[in-house]
């Protein structure tokens, strides 16, 4: 796992003292090494986390004859299989390392390549047989690439703050990425916070040459139409979930040349995952688990119920609502985006914990609800569609009863409150129906934006997206459309970014995520609904299929998403400085996001009570906070955190030089 | 959907899990698999007759709905 940045200019070469600041911005992805290729107009850079073939994996990397040269993050699982296939067809390696074929894939099959890799990219080639740079993300977007087109060339880098290094660039936050967040909880790719940064969306290629830039897809997410499912037998299908979840799992775990740890939240997914690395191998296994102060949040006890199960060597770091207060500008550095959650604070403790006991990689339970059917968002459009079949029914709008019996405050508490809210927009001809009350819930955030920043914005955010589904999702099963639209927005923008890659990279660690290996993916996006959503017992097949790996405490217990604290975590006696300062009138209005009356208004009520706030509010303030974190950040006072050089040792070619040397 | 597949799928049923001490609550949760998985509608009589609990009288139901699809 690594940063990777690059600029290409179309004429000049590129200002090696730029590369290594943007490189230099990366320390935190690759503290193990740097190394930046010059060459005519184009330059790559990269930081290292060294986890494939230390010696040999040294970036960036060419061919025999140095015509393709690439910088990577990721890992492609399946590198052992491709290299042997690459090899029968005359390509000579030079290094033991899964970036070395790439370049040789990209030889040999060009964009074709990016389809036969399984694993979690972000990849930059630069071939100079054509002057052509490549760009290429995995299939889900596990690993984040950025742009920045200019009027002339383009710049590329894991992370926002690499392309700000250049300070020609500006900094300017995006007022419809702004309104997609409060609406989706994240941007939709190629959208992202700031404007005209746009970034790869996941399983995309894009080339920029003398001709321009062009994007399109090497993959989509796709599901069979409803009823034409190919396998129905429940039995064959758990058989065939479980047996190509270990194969992902082995993968995952066993392609490293570094111990390899596993996360386990007490829920169901990593309790699978973790259950998995123990079917195959009997090594010491080290599990890493969060915990939190306030019991509401706390999962503890199913953490060690699995641990004890699985012999593992546990570790857990247990956090407070101050902790996610003092960490949280660090998040939202390394997030580069508003959040209208805290959670990722206490990931980003969790991954500090796993870098302080040597670890640099950890297998996650990440993706499991998406891609086989455990939101509660899938639950409640059950609940919706079952409810409007008849909407004069004297029992269906019960139905919101069955709906979160593990929290406090359930619909079953307030049922009158539940009615209305899941009654809202009961229309099954809309492709989205599954998510209008998530999306009408946050999109009343909208509200608090400044006058001159609400005008800019799309009147509703919803349409663009709904338009970029498939034509054929019409004859899906509407749980399939409910998933397209989870993996297409909150997956990348927020539970594989903002609490995924960005909170596991900002202390050098690497996320691996075997619900998502492609294989996975096909075969769960094949399954009949039913095998996943079954009535509203979410997950239903996993379940099956793991039965005797996982304790049924655990397999049978109401599902509990993970949360933390939210707003109450900053406004306790004694809360860090910085709460202070960025809701102060000036630095809101230095900021021109939020109505000031607004912020001054909902700031008074958090210092009253905060720990009886609702989910509007909450989302509110953290949206409030983050983004006045962000401007601070990346705009106002920028770049208030750059490391004075790339991680050394850096390995600097530059072709100009090598090339005189060898005429 | 032909008799073997309607079988499979309440063979399923089987396998899941429907807790609480609420009838009409069980009720409505085996009700939203059953309309989900087999495309038909139950009235509040059907709901209340206990014709998710008899699976005879449940097959013979869901037999005869998709002899009129």
């Amino acid at each position: 796992m690594c940063g990777i940045c690059g600029i290409v200019t179309g004429g000049p070469a590129p200002d090696p003292a730029l590369v290594e600041a943007m490189m230099a911005q990366l320390a935190h992805r690759g503290p193990d090494g740097s190394g930046y290729l010059v060459d005519g107009e184009a330059a790559l850079g990269h930081t290292r986390l060294a986890i494939i073939d230390a010696p040999g994996g040294t970036q960036p990397l060419s061919n025999e004859d140095h015509s393709v040269w690439v910088t990577f993050n990721g890992e492609i699982f399946n590198y052992v299989e491709l290299r042997t296939a690459l090899r029968k067809r005359g390509h000579r390696f030079r290094t033991e390392s899964d970036t070395e074929v790439i370049v040789h894939a990209w030889e040999e099959w060009a964009e074709d390549a990016f389809n036969r890799f399984n694993g979690q990219w972000a990849i930059g080639i630069w071939d100079r047989r054509a002057h052509r740079l490549v760009l290429s993300r995995d299939r889900l977007g596990v690993r984040p690439l950025y742009y920045r087109l200019a009027a002339r060339g383009i710049s590329f880098a894991s992370e926002v703050k690499a392309i700000f290094a250049d300070p020609q660039v500006p900094r300017e936050l995006d007022p419809v990425g702004l309104g997609q967040i409060l609406t989706f909880w994240s941007t939709v790719a190629p959208r992202t916070a700031f404007r005209g940064i746009e970034q790869l969306p996941p399983g995309h290629v894009a080339t920029y040459d003398a001709a321009g830039f062009r994007s399109q897809p090497y993959w989509r997410i796709t599901f069979p139409a409803r009823g034409e499912e190919p396998g129905q037998d429940l039995a064959e299908n758990a058989a065939g979930l479980r047996a190509r979840l270990i194969e992902a799992t082995r993968l995952r775990f066993e392609r490293s040349d570094v111990p390899v740890g596993a996360y386990l939240s007490g829920g169901l997914d990593s309790s699978v995952t973790a259950a998995a690395i123990r079917s195959f191998t009997t090594v010491p296994l080290d599990t890493f688990s969060l915990r939190f102060t306030d019991a509401e949040f706390d999962e503890g006890g199913y953490q060690r119920l699995m641990a004890q199960r699985l012999g593992t060597r546990h570790q857990e770091i247990e956090v407070s609502t101050r902790q996610i207060a003092d960490v949280f500008p660090d998040v939202v550095w390394h997030a580069e985006t508003p959040v209208l959650r805290s959670a990722p604070a206490p990931l980003f403790l969790l991954s500090r914990l796993v870098r302080q006991s040597g670890y640099k990689v950890v297998v996650t339970g990440e993706g499991a609800d998406e891609v086989l059917g455990g939101y509660d968002i899938y639950r409640e459009a059950r609940v919706r569609a079952f409810w409007s079949r008849d909407p004069g029914s004297a029992q269906r709008d019960r139905a919101a009863e069955l709906l979160y019996p593990w929290l406090e405050r359930n619909p079953s508490k307030a049922p009158a409150f539940a009615r209305g809210f899941f009654g809202m927009s009961l229309d099954t001809a809309d492709p989205a129906m599954s998510h209008r009350p998530r999306w009408s819930s946050t999109a009343v955030l909208r509200s608090m934006l400044a006058s001159g920043l609400r005008a800019e914005l799309d009147a509703d955010a919803a349409p663009s997206l709904i338009a970029r589904m498939p034509p054929e999702s019409s004859s899906w099963d509407p749980l399939a459309r409910a998933q397209w639209l989870e993996m297409t927005t909150l997956l990348p923008g927020y539970i594989l970014a903002s609490q995924g890659d960005r909170m596991l990279m900002a202390n050098s660690v690497e996320g691996r995520f075997p619900f998502l290996d492609p294989e996975v993916v096909a075969f769960a996006s094949a399954l009949p609904a039913r095998h996943k959503l079954f009535g509203l017992d979410e997950k239903f097949l996993l379940k099956q299929a793991f039965a005797d790996l996982v304790p049924e405490e655990i397999l049978y217990r109401p599902k509990q998403p993970y949360r933390a604290p939210d707003a109450a975590s900053f406004f306790a006696p004694g809360s860090p400085d910085w709460i202070d300062e960025v809701l102060s009138p000036s630095a809101v209005l230095a900021a021109a996001v939020f109505d000031p009356r607004q912020v001054a208004g909902l700031t008074q009520k958090a210092r009253e009570r905060s720990d009886r706030f609702g989910n509007t509010d909450n989302m509110r303030m953290l949206a409030i906070l983050s983004t006045q974190l962000l401007h601070r950040q990346f705009i106002a006072e920028p770049p208030a955190r750059v490391a004075a050089s790339p991680p050394g040792p850096v390995h600097v070619v530059n072709t100009a030089i090598s090339e005189r040397q060898e005429a | 959907m032909n008799a073997e597949e309607i079988d499979r799928i309440l063979g399923e049923r089987a396998q899941a899990r429907v807790a609480g001490e609420d009838a009409e609550l069980r009720s409505i949760h085996s009700a939203i698999f059953i309309e989900d998985a087999f495309g038909v509608t139950l009235s509040d009589e059907q709901l209340a007759s206990g014709l998710l609990d008899d699976p005879a009288a449940l097959r013979a139901f869901l037999s005869q709905s998709n002899q009129f699809d």
